[in-house]
Formats: C-alpha cells, sequence, structure tokens
C-alpha cells in the first residue's frame, strides 16, 4: 500500500514507553521506583503504538471484511417479524462494531465514529440524538473521574496509599490481587454507585500496576488481571447486597408488587453473597493461573531493589504535604457526597447525582490559587472518551429501536417451554439468558425492567413461585463485565488502555460462565437450603 | 387551572356531549367485550377493513360501534342473522348501526368488511429523508359503550417496511415491561399491531409509524463487498512481519 505501513500495522495505545534501566538475570525488564511512578510518563491521554503478534495482524487483516460481511448479512436478510427495520439495521450497525473493536483494524475510537456515521446514514437515529451521547453524564462522570485520578496521582496521595497496601500485602501477584478482592468486597455495601467505587481505587490500580511493569505503554498480564478483577469485583460484589444497585432494589420493589414476594436485605445477601465470593474467587484464581497467566518474574514487582525498595520509599516521602491533604479533603468531599446519596434530598430538598457530585469536586480542583491541578496537568483520555462515545450510541439505538428486547425475547422463544416442562430446566435457562443478556443490554435498570417480570410471568404461568425463579435471576443483573461498554465501570477502566476488547471479551466471558454454573449449583443446593427453589 | 384544559380532558368532554346529542343520555347496557380492526392499505392509499366484534351485553334495538372511517363502501356484515348495517353520522359522531331482529349474545362474532378509498395520501404525504413516509391511526370510542379490549392490525402495502414507530397510545415508556405495539409480517405484507384495554368514551387508541420502500440497494451491497476487497489488496502486507517489510526509497529520511 505505501512506505507507511509498517507503522500502520499497530494498535492504539496510550503514552510513550519508560527507558528501561536494567535487565534482570530471567530477562525481565527492571526500573527504578522513581522512573515506575514517574506519572509523566504514562500519560493516558496519548496514544501510542505498538507491535502485533502474527495472530493480532491476521485478525486485523480479516477482520475488516468480516466486519463488512457480518453488516450486510444482518442488513440485508428480510426483516424478521417483531423488528422494525431500524432496529435491524442497528443489529447489523452494532455487529460490525463489535467485529471491529475485537479485531482492531481501526484503533476503537475510529471505529466509534464509523459506527456514529453509520447510525445517522443508516437512518437508525436522528443525528441529534446520536451526537447527544457526548453530553450524556456517563461521559462527564469520565471525564470527571480522570480529574479526580489526576489529583491523588499529582499529588502523589495515591503513590503513598499504593505504597502501603504494596508493601503490605504486593510482595507477589496473588495476593495483592487478593488485596483489591477485599477492598472492592468491603466498598460494595457502602457505595452503591459502582462508578463512584471505580473512580475510588482507579489511583491505587493504576500505581500498583506500574509497580507490576504495567504502564500504559506497556501494559502486561499483571494490569489485565488487575483492572479486569477490579472490574469483576465491583460488578459482581455488587449482587452480593441488595443495596449494591440500584437495580437490585427495582427487581425487589417488582417482587413485591407482581410476586407478592417481600425479599429482606438479609434474605438477598445470604442468598446472593455465597456466589458472589465463589464466582470472585474462581475468577482471582482462574485469570492469574490460565487466562492471562503470571509466571516467575511476572509474579513479582518489577523493581531493582524489590519489595525493600518499595518500603524505602514510602519511608522517603515522609509526612504527608499539604498538596496531598487539599487533595484528600476534596477527594473525601466527593466520597462523601457519592455515600449520602439517599439521606440528601432530606438534607438539602435535592438529590446530587454522582456525576455532579465528582463536578463540584472538579471545581475545587481547578481553583486558582487554592486549588490543586491546572488544566494541562488533568490527564484525560479523549480518544477513549470518543471510543465510549460511539459504544454508548450504539447500546442507546439497541435499545430504543427495541433491537435488543427482541432478541432477548427471541431467546426465550427459542426455549418453546412447554407447560410440562421441569422446573430446573427453566432455572438453568433463565439464569443463563438473564446472566448473558447483558452483551445486548447496557443498562442495568432497563435489563430489570425487561427480564424480571417476564420471569415472574413465566413463574406464575408454569406453577412455580416467583422468588424461585426472578430471585436468582435478579443475583445476575449486576453482572455486567463482558465488554467495555457493559456499563460505567467498565467504560472508565478501559479507558485506562490496560486492557484490549478482545482480553474484556475472553476474560468476561470465561468469568460470567463461573458465575452462572455457581448459580446453578446454588439453585441446587444453596437456594434449596434457604427455601428459595423448590 | 391549564391542566384541566388539557386535549386529554377536553376530548372526552366533547365527545361524550357529542354523543349525548346522537344517542340521548349514557346507556350502561350496552358494552363492547372486544374490537378488532384489520386495516390493509393498498398502493392506490384505499383500505381494505376487517373489524371484529364481540358484544358482552346488548339490549334490543340498533347497536352502534364507533367508526373512525369517514366512507365506507361495500359494507358488508356478517354473524349476525338478517341484520342490517350503515355508517351513520351525527354531529361528527361515526358510528356503525347494526340493526337485528335479535340481539347479538356474547359468543357471536360480529365481523364487518368494507373498503375505505382514500385511507392513505400517497400525494399529500410529504417523502422525508431516506425515503420515509409517515402513516398514522387512531380508533376513538365515541360512544358510552365501553370496550374492554382493542385490537388493531395495521397492514402496509407488499413492499413497504415499518421502519420507525414514532408514536403510540398507550404509550412505551422507559417503566414498560413490554412495548403495546408489535411489528407483525404476513408473506410479504409487514405491519403493526397495538393492543389497548378499557376504552371508555374519548378514549383512544393511536399508532404513528414511519415506513419505507422495502427494497434494499444494491449499488451499496456491491461497494460495501468492494471496500472489503480493496482493504485485502491494499493492506495485504499488515500480515506480513515488521521486519520483512521491503525498504523504500526515503524511509531513512522519516
Amino acid at each position: 500500500m505505501g512506505p507507511t505501513m509498517t507503522e500502520e500495522r499497530t494498535k492504539a495505545r496510550p503514552a510513550p514507553a519508560p527507558p528501561i534501566t536494567e535487565v534482570d538475570g530471567n530477562g525481565h525488564d527492571q526500573q527504578s521506583i522513581a522512573e515506575i511512578l514517574d506519572v509523566s510518563k504514562h500519560k493516558l491521554s496519548s496514544v501510542r503504538t505498538k507491535t502485533l503478534t502474527p495472530t493480532e495482524r491476521w485478525m486485523q487483516y480479516l477482520g475488516f471484511p468480516l466486519g463488512i460481511l457480518v453488516f450486510l448479512g444482518l442488513s440485508y436478510m428480510p426483516t424478521p417479524a417483531g423488528l422494525t427495520v431500524a432496529a435491524q439495521t442497528v443489529l447489523a450497525c452494532f455487529a460490525l462494531a463489535l467485529v471491529w473493536w475485537i479485531t482492531e483494524p481501526f484503533p476503537p475510537y475510529l471505529t466509534s465514529i464509523c459506527l456514529l456515521v453509520l447510525l445517522v446514514f443508516r437512518d437508525v437515529q436522528p443525528m441529534e440524538k446520536v451526537l447527544g451521547v457526548l453530553g450524556m453524564d456517563v461521559i462527564w462522570l469520565n471525564i470527571m473521574a480522570f480529574v479526580l485520578c489526576s489529583i491523588l496521582l499529582k499529588t502523589n496521595l495515591a503513590k503513598r496509599l499504593s505504597l502501603h497496601l504494596i508493601v503490605r500485602f504486593g510482595k507477589s501477584a496473588l495476593p495483592l490481587l487478593f488485596a483489591f478482592m477485599v477492598i472492592q468486597l468491603g466498598l460494595a455495601p457502602l457505595i452503591p454507585a459502582t462508578a463512584a467505587r471505580t473512580i475510588m481505587t482507579l489511583p491505587f490500580m493504576l500505581v500498583a500496576a506500574a509497580i507490576y511493569g504495567s504502564t500504559v505503554a506497556r501494559p502486561n498480564k499483571f494490569g489485565k488481571n488487575l483492572f479486569q478483577l477490579n472490574l469483576f469485583g465491583i460488578s459482581i460484589f455488587s449482587s452480593g447486597f441488595m443495596t449494591g444497585s440500584t437495580c437490585n432494589i427495582i427487581a425487589v420493589a417488582f417482587l413485591l408488587t407482581m410476586g407478592n414476594t417481600k425479599v429482606y436485605y438479609t434474605d438477598w445477601m445470604f442468598a446472593a453473597l455465597p456466589v458472589a465470593i465463589i464466582a470472585m474467587l474462581a475468577a482471582w484464581l482462574i485469570g492469574p493461573l490460565f487466562v492471562f497467566p503470571l509466571r516467575g518474574a511476572q509474579t513479582k514487582p518489577v523493581l531493582t531493589g524489590g519489595i525493600t525498595e518499595v518500603a524505602g520509599a514510602l519511608k522517603e516521602m515522609g509526612p504527608m504535604s499539604w498538596e496531598e491533604k487539599k487533595g484528600a479533603i476534596i477527594f473525601l468531599m466527593v466520597v462523601f457526597l457519592w455515600c449520602t446519596d439517599r439521606w440528601q434530598m432530606g438534607w438539602f430538598g435535592f438529590e446530587i447525582d454522582e456525576a455532579m457530585a465528582a463536578m463540584i469536586g472538579v471545581v475545587l480542583t481547578f481553583l486558582p490559587r487554592y486549588g490543586v491541578l491546572k488544566w494541562n496537568e488533568a490527564d484525560i483520555p479523549w480518544h477513549l472518551l470518543i471510543f465510549s462515545c460511539g459504544a454508548y450510541a450504539g447500546g442507546l439505538a439497541l435499545q430504543d429501536t427495541g433491537a435488543a428486547r427482541w432478541a432477548v425475547g427471541s431467546l426465550f422463544d427459542a426455549l418453546h417451554i412447554g407447560k410440562d416442562v421441569n422446573f430446573w430446566v427453566v432455572y438453568v435457562a433463565v439464569v443463563t439468558i438473564a446472566a448473558y443478556s447483558h452483551y445486548l443490554l447496557t443498562s442495568k435498570t432497563m435489563r430489570t425492567i425487561i427480564l424480571i417480570p417476564f420471569i415472574i410471568g413465566i413463574a406464575q404461568q408454569f406453577g412455580f413461585t416467583p422468588l424461585s425463579l426472578a430471585l436468582p435471576a435478579a443475583f445476575t443483573l449486576c453482572w455486567v463485565i463482558g465488554l467495555p461498554i457493559s456499563a460505567k465501570p467498565n467504560v472508565i477502566l478501559f479507558s485506562t488502555g490496560q486492557y484490549t476488547v478482545l482480553d474484556n471479551l475472553k476474560y468476561g466471558f470465561i468469568v460470567t460462565t463461573i458465575a452462572v454454573i455457581t448459580l446453578i449449583i446454588a439453585g441446587f443446593t444453596w437456594f434449596r437450603f434457604l427455601g428459595i427453589t423448590p | 387551572m391549564r391542566q384541566y384544559l388539557s386535549a386529554r380532558m377536553i376530548l372526552p368532554v366533547c365527545a361524550l356531549a357529542a354523543s349525548i346529542l346522537f344517542l340521548g343520555a349514557p346507556s350502561e347496557a350496552v358494552e363492547i367485550a372486544s374490537l378488532t380492526e384489520k386495516i390493509t392499505v393498498d398502493s392506490s392509499g384505499a383500505a381494505k377493513v376487517e373489524m371484529t366484534v364481540m358484544i358482552a351485553k346488548a339490549e334490543p334495538g340498533t347497536l352502534l360501534i364507533p367508526s373512525s372511517f369517514k366512507t365506507a363502501e361495500n359494507l358488508k356484515i356478517d354473524g349476525l342473522p338478517d341484520a342490517t348495517v350503515a355508517l351513520v353520522e351525527k354531529e361528527g359522531i361515526r358510528a356503525f348501526a347494526i340493526t337485528a331482529k335479535e340481539p347479538p349474545s356474547g359468543k357471536q362474532a360480529i365481523k364487518l368488511s368494507f373498503v375505505a378509498p382514500g385511507f392513505y395520501d400517497w400525494k399529500g404525504e410529504k417523502l422525508a429523508d431516506f425515503g420515509n413516509r409517515s402513516m398514522q391511526y387512531r380508533f376513538m370510542n365515541t360512544l358510552p359503550a365501553k370496550v374492554q379490549s382493542y385490537k388493531l392490525d395495521l397492514m402496509l402495502p407488499a413492499g413497504f417496511v415499518v421502519n420507525t414507530v414514532d408514536d403510540s397510545q398507550p404509550k412505551l415508556t422507559s417503566k414498560s415491561p413490554a412495548p403495546p405495539y408489535q411489528i407483525i409480517r404476513n408473506g410479504d405484507q409487514y405491519g403493526i399491531t397495538i393492543k389497548a384495554s378499557k376504552l371508555g368514551v374519548g378514549d383512544y387508541s393511536m399508532v404513528r409509524i414511519r415506513f419505507k420502500d422495502g427494497s434494499k440497494s444494491m449499488a451499496f451491497l456491491f461497494a460495501s463487498l468492494a471496500l472489503g476487497g480493496f482493504y485485502l489488496v491494499g493492506f495485504r502486507d499488515t500480515v506480513r512481519p515488521p521486519d520483512s517489510s521491503p525498504a523504500k526509497p526515503g524511509d531513512g529520511n522519516k
């Protein structure tokens, strides 16, 4: 094609690589802690290139025509009953984008822009609606999240707290990953907003990843494990508590109003939390051992002096500086607003949305003289925000045109559930469809509204108790881990550039499958003991 | 005060007032268990209409069924022995007046069929972007007899497809577990079905769709395939390892 093709044969990756200082006996890069924690070298906002493996090159080469074939196949087939032409077209456009996001013939942000263009020119949605996604709260929250994250990184507060965590648990990778899981488990009942939990822990993930050699410039398997395990922890532990997410509360309300069954906080927790913990323990073991295996030196910090240097660096930091204290005050104020949302109506007469709470923090952050950051110091990965916009626009179009609803309904119809069907056949089908439906429906609330009344209806139709089917299905509502666009935490963590769409698809699918199997086994055993299933 | 003057309030009041003029005092003695309208639009703009009515309660005399149609050609009635039917209008309220020796029982399905000329104005309706056209149908119960269940099947001429559903009554909201309407297909004909229940006097059910020619562009198909082909040819060096790329003159100056 041209002399620049070798350069084009790359994937979008943020930031230039830091200089390598030493190579250890095993051939692994060893860097000083000062270099590793120099955040100016790991900017999320710049795009860098990466040499591809032969498999990735073939995927990239074949991905473009494959995407077009999938698009044409879905567009040109006769419109099925139940589907408008706009819904059929959005399915085709989204499938094309999904193939391109996975195979990456274009960088993800360019595929997203292509999707936006297609949605308008293929007559799916009007331009105003498609472009309006950039103004959505999730995108604003994403921007504000990266500013807040920059506060902790710039003031060295993230470094201080992460070094504490590493000194305590970070001698090797598995205990450190476990420590992050425990943190997410602890935060889940306290802060219902999953995005808030993500933003709170993101700076620590970034520093911990850097100490294990996974930077935005050179993401490694530790980073893939760390960021995705945190994502799974944030989502799956939310299912362990009735207050873990709004969708859980909506599901409980449906059970009460349509199924005449009251579910108490402890009923939910005793049933769901063990399932969530088992699924997460499996994810913690399977990721670092099989999916993205960490071997030898990959399980240790990439430091010339090992963990003792981390301890030394922590000691060198001395007491907290005034800048750190200011950063901590702003951050804690935002966390306070996130944690107290349920009481704010009584205090202020209105409720502060999580994006607005973050925005208040950002106002204080940029205040001249008293703030802690200047605009240029805020590290905002715009290319990945554009990716999120395209993905969200696609997801919303799937929802608005009824395509997602049709696809979920078609799955249930395909089961041909008859009158004399065995309860366990229905149970397995219901929890499986409920869990995997997050690949189609990007809104947890919408998924709850579509699925739970439908499942209560199925239970009533076949003479089962609504609780036996709808409650286990409700436990899966928060398991939104399969795609970078499945929920706000997914968008935020993907924006770090530490893993690809394919990585997320692979690990997310495996963990979803493990969680579904755990839920099915729980249905036969634990839920029976609790009186949920017959 | 303004909310009391909204269309939602005014329409039933007007309908009730008109129906009182039409019939005298509202009667509770007539109740329609179900009313189904199947409207098939043809390419001339005329619509073939099949209406099926199940009566829950009736009284001797003329039975009135609400109508949204101004004209009904070739109007026929079936399912009720020795019955006659006519489209009548008084004070802007239209209804099918059915006269029979015996009042219909709940088990009898009364079937009306007719042709409504000029149902869709092909020339008058402006063609929108991407070849879209708009079509709306509204059924309002203008009579005191309550319609317990209402169903509409609106079928487009062969070759046309429903692109989007712009509005409906009952409405689809973010809290609706299932939409009140569904896209249907009968052979090569596409259409939409919508259901409503408990339509009292002044209550209505409606649907507004955008539809267009269902034929697919062959030019777009071949252009897309050609684009894929060009990529395979033009980007074939993508699969070559980076170090085996042939050096081009001037590369060293980059």
